[in-house]
């Protein structure tokens, strides 16, 4: 039960009013009955005496002169008038006997004559009419006899004896009891009231508070009926909103500066890996730029041996058949082809500074494609931009990196397992548009296209689907771009085609451009 | 100035009161003579007299006889009821006149009743000697005189022959004092005894009557020695003819009497010769 009661605050409020309440009240009513009791006790004793004295008063003459009629006439109109409860009177006793008796203890007077005869003895066990000797209870009547003495002239004739029922008086008390029971029933019921309100209006907002409390800090605590209050509810539930705002803010502030710092650390981890893996790059490119010196190096040495001794092969052999031509074009296009991969080795492994100038690209574009040799097995689109698009640029690094991009366009749409059989309604689109900044370069080709997993990779240097080239076509485009300061992007779908975009700043920053 | 109009003044007002006086006159009327429940009917009965009469006059309560013969003495021109034995005495003392006497069941006489409880063996007054008796009026001839010159006659003095002699103040009370067992026996007038039993039937259940004292002449009208011939004509005129008018007669009806008749002083001699035997 105590458990029960402690484990909430608005039960122990109401038990604590309801026990206070209750002690007090009945305290209050018990002390008021007591004091009622023993006022109207002293009240009794004021009457029965005062009544006593008069009729002693009333009846001296007729004792003195021994008129028995007028005695008894007297004493008989007082009995009558006392000698029943009457609720009006205020009376708190009712006569039950009264015997007037002279100094030799002979009746002079008796309201019960017939019982006790004029001048017979009086016995003081005299039986009187429903007296009992023992002490009253609340439920029975509280009989007392009084003596008094009948005095003329300060002698004394006789003595009046007055049986007294306190039965009002009992039956005040009764009542005096049962209003003070009511009153106490009336008293608690109001406290279970009270309690009741005051719980509720102390429990109630406490409530809605409690359950408000969970939403702090999120701007969703909701008090608006308390906060209109004044009291302390009141000010507690605007302090609550007020704070829960606050929180909110400095919760936004904190989410945003979280933000912030995970961008931020983002940011640096990806610098970090881009950093670690540029480290990685540029060991593998070191290694790769120390070897491929080495080899280039090496290699170009036998090429200019092998090239010059070709020329020769074919000045002695100017009639040579077909079958010789044939070869002697195979050496001469390998040799080439070497050539060409030592320059891709040499154009990766070398940072030269870029030779800018300024170039009108749709116009530089179309030139470079008419130099190309291109199938007519394949479309050609070019879809240049109605305005010129003028661009800083190292001419020579940009061409080598178109012409790669239309190279492998070309080659994407090759018949599998061909070398030089292409799929049907081949198309080669070459795009170029502009905003204010940059201007974009597109190459698209339907063919082969290529998985999510190959577009990762075919920046990572070496990698390579075809199978010739040492894999470093497409870091050396973007490379070249990069040193442009300007991005590629590759999407592509497999068997639907690639597009790669340049995306290349117009201007360059603090270099100087040859016009 | 002032002197003449104080002397005016004390002569307008002097002569106010003998007016007031001549015009108006008591009707003294005691208790013992009728009971207390009849007041409104003698107050009645004193108006039908004035106006039938044509003397003023005005019912005046007493409790006792010896107070309306104080009355009668000392405004001598007032009238009253009293009773047989005060009339004697006040008409040789004071010069009270006589001016009629009720007629009682058609006479003008009455019966003092000896009264007891009924659980009470006592036959004569004379079983109740060391009891208590109780009486009207020390002056009143049923209620003391007859019972008195009875015992006297039986060779005993009242004073000394009951234990207690009470006095209750009038009829009524001595028989209220029978009911509730104060006294053993009383000398109450016939004609209260017969009135009271009419309000009171049940009295009848508790007190009974054992003994007859009489008859004696009946309580009579008298009036003061002041009052001229020719009044105490018109008011005996009045009373004489109650029995022939309609109010009169209702009012004899309320009284249970019969009418009123003119008697000489030496009609209520009997009781004179009570007094005399008992000095």
């Amino acid at each position: 039960m105590i458990k029960w009661i402690s484990s909430s605050f608005h039960r122990k409020i109401g038990t604590l009013l309801l026990v206070s309440g209750l002690s007090m009240t009945l305290v209050y009513t018990s002390f008021n009955y007591h004091r009622e009791k023993v006022d109207l006790h002293k009240l009794l004793q004021q009457q029965t005496q005062q009544l006593g004295k008069t009729l002693s008063l009333l009846i001296s003459n007729d004792v003195r002169y021994n008129k028995y009629y007028p005695l008894w006439n007297n004493l008989n109109q007082i009995y009558k008038e006392n000698s029943h409860e009457d609720n009006n009177s205020g009376r708190l006793f009712y006569i039950q006997e009264i015997v007037v008796i002279d100094n030799n203890n002979q009746i002079l007077s008796h309201t019960d004559p017939k019982n006790h005869p004029l001048l017979s003895e009086y016995h003081s066990h005299l039986d009187l009419k429903g007296f009992k000797s023992h002490q009253s209870t609340l439920l029975d009547s509280d009989v007392f006899i009084k003596s008094i003495p009948v005095l003329y002239s300060g002698e004394k004739l006789g003595s009046l004896i007055i049986s007294f029922d306190s039965a009002p008086l009992i039956t005040y008390l009764k009542r005096l009891f049962s209003e003070s029971i009511i009153l106490t029933i009336a008293i608690f019921l109001s406290i279970i009231i009270i309690t009741a309100i005051m719980v509720r209006l102390v429990d109630t907002p406490l409530r809605k508070i409690t359950r408000q409390l969970a939403n702090l800090g999120k701007n969703k605590v909701e008090l608006t009926s308390l906060t209109q209050k004044q009291d302390e509810f009141g000010q507690l539930a605007r302090t609550i909103e007020d704070v829960d705002k606050k929180l909110y803010k400095d919760k936004i502030a904190l989410d945003e500066y979280q933000t912030h710092l995970e961008n931020l650390v983002a940011k640096r981890t990806a610098k970090l890996e881009s950093t670690q893996e540029e480290l990685v790059k540029s060991e593998r490119l070191a290694v790769l730029g120390q070897l491929t010196a080495t080899v280039s190096h090496e290699l170009r040495n036998p090429l200019g041996a092998i090239r010059p001794s070709l020329y020769v092969l074919r000045k002695r052999i100017p009639d040579a058949d077909v079958k010789l031509v044939g070869v002697l074009d195979r050496i001469d296009r390998n040799v080439q082809r070497c050539d060409h991969i030592v320059d891709e080795l040499l154009d990766f492994t070398r940072a030269k500074q870029l030779e800018l100038s300024n170039i009108e690209l749709n116009t530089w574009l179309r030139q470079i494609i008419n130099e190309q040799e291109i199938t007519n097995d394949i479309t050609i689109s070019l879809n240049m931009s109605d305005k010129d698009i003028h661009l800083d640029a190292d001419i020579n690094r940009l061409r080598r990196a178109i012409i790669n991009v239309v190279e492998n366009g070309c080659h994407a749409m090759l018949k599998e397992y061909e070398i030089d059989e292409y799929e049907p309604n081949s198309v080669l689109t070459i795009e170029t548009k502009q905003d204010s900044e940059f201007a974009y370069l597109v190459v698209a080709d339907n063919g082969c296209g290529m998985t999510d997993d190959i577009v990762k990779k075919i920046f990572v240097p070496l990698f390579s689907t075809k199978g010739f080239g040492v894999g470093l076509g497409m870091p050396s485009v973007q490379k070249i771009i990069q040193q442009h300061h300007g991005e590629m992007t590759v999407s592509s779908k497999l068997n639907m085609g690639t597009t790669i975009t340049f995306k290349l700043p117009k201007q360059q920053p603090d270099i100087t451009v040859n016009q | 100035m002032f002197q003449f109009i104080r002397v005016i003044l004390i002569f307008l007002l002097t002569l106010g009161n003998i007016q007031a006086e001549t015009n108006v006159r008591d009707f003294v009327v005691t208790g013992v003579v009728v009971n207390s429940g009849s007041a409104q009917t003698i107050m009645d009965f004193v108006g039908y007299l004035s106006q039938t009469s044509g003397i003023r006059l005005k019912t005046r309560f007493v409790d006792s006889y010896s107070e309306l013969s104080s009355r009668l003495r000392n405004y001598p021109d007032s009238f009253g009821w009293t009773c047989g034995a005060p009339y004697v005495e006040d008409h040789k003392k004071d010069g009270q006149q006589l001016i009629s006497v009720p007629l009682f069941k058609g006479k003008p006489t009455y019966y003092s009743l000896i009264l007891t409880q009924k659980n009470n063996t006592g036959k004569t007054l004379l079983d109740f000697n060391n009891q208590i008796f109780v009486y009207s009026d020390p002056r009143s001839n049923s209620g003391y005189l007859a019972p008195s010159f009875y015992l006297k006659q039986q060779g005993y003095d009242l004073k000394n022959y009951f234990r207690i002699a009470l006095h209750a103040g009038n009829h009524e009370k001595s028989i209220e004092a029978l009911l509730n067992g104060l006294a053993n026996v009383a000398a109450v007038d016939e004609y209260v005894w017969l009135e009271y039993l009419k309000k009171n039937p049940h009295a009848a259940d508790e007190v009974h009557e054992i003994q007859r004292l009489g008859p004696y002449p009946f309580t009579p009208i008298v009036t003061g020695k002041a009052t001229s011939q020719a009044t105490l004509t018109k008011l005996q005129q009045a009373l004489i003819n109650m029995s022939s008018t309609i109010a009169g007669r209702k009012l004899l009806k309320k009284f249970s009497m019969d009418g009123f008749v003119i008697k000489d002083d030496s009609f209520y001699q009997p009781i004179a010769d009570m007094q005399r035997a008992l000095n």
